[in-house]
């Protein structure tokens, strides 16, 4: 069986947060945190997203932070 | 004495259209954190929120947010205190790196009571999860993955 490559065209994502220049990502911003989420309400990963490491980082603490403070949800239902 | 910058959130439910009663309970956390020898730099009300999950068995609260310059040993101490305050739901102490600069700070618009999610057009450009309960997520080309 030969193997298919199998192509997809994409372009290369960019992290979010780069382009907005993003220092510090807070935690209090949930609404912007919200959209890292998926609709079970996990962090969505950064193959997915294209976030680059350090905001990502960033990122899982501040949901965690605001999962905390009932801000996002652990889980939906 | 090690000393830094907190910013601390509160969760408080007591007093619903009255003020006075979540008025009193800064009050005792302002003299919390003079007791044990900090300064309060500000009080920043936010507003009343409904949680995302219910918080002994209430469903919504209201939010302060609180600058403190205070000694990291005190926190603890301060935390254990709060932690008995039944008005008081949640808080949380996270330290800054340096010190808050307020006047730089823009005016933070107070949480909106509605829970409801914003589908706004950034959402576009993130793809679409399916998200059916399975931590499997779609995998992609080789090539990419070892970029």
């Amino acid at each position: 069986m030969a193997y298919v490559k199998r192509r997809k065209f994409s372009r290369r994502k960019k992290c979010k947060f780069c382009i907005d220049k993003v220092k510090m990502i807070d935690y209090k911003d949930y609404e912007r945190l919200r959209r890292h989420l998926t609709e079970r309400g996990k962090i969505i990963p950064r193959r997915i997203t294209g976030n680059c490491a350090k905001h990502q980082r960033q990122l899982t603490t501040a949901i965690k932070r605001a999962r905390f403070m009932a801000l996002l949800p652990y889980v939906v239902e | 004495m090690n000393k830094g910058y907190y910013e601390a959130m509160f969760i408080i439910n007591t007093g619903d259209d009255d003020e006075s009663p979540r008025n009193a309970v800064i009050d005792e956390i302002v003299a919390e954190v003079k007791k044990n020898k900090g300064t309060v730099l500000r009080i920043e009300p936010l507003g009343k929120k409904q949680f995302t999950y219910s918080i002994a068995k209430k469903r919504d609260g209201y939010y302060y947010l609180v600058y403190l310059d205070i000694d990291t040993q005190a926190i603890h101490k301060m935390k254990e205190k709060f932690k008995i305050n039944s008005r008081i739901l949640r808080e949380m102490f996270i330290r800054l790196e340096k010190e808050p600069q307020f006047d730089l700070l823009e005016e933070r618009k107070p949480f909106q009571d509605d829970n409801a999610i914003s589908d706004d057009d950034t959402l576009e450009e993130l793809e679409p999860v399916e998200d059916a309960g399975n931590d499997e997520f779609e995998p992609l080309d080789e090539e990419e993955e070892l970029e």
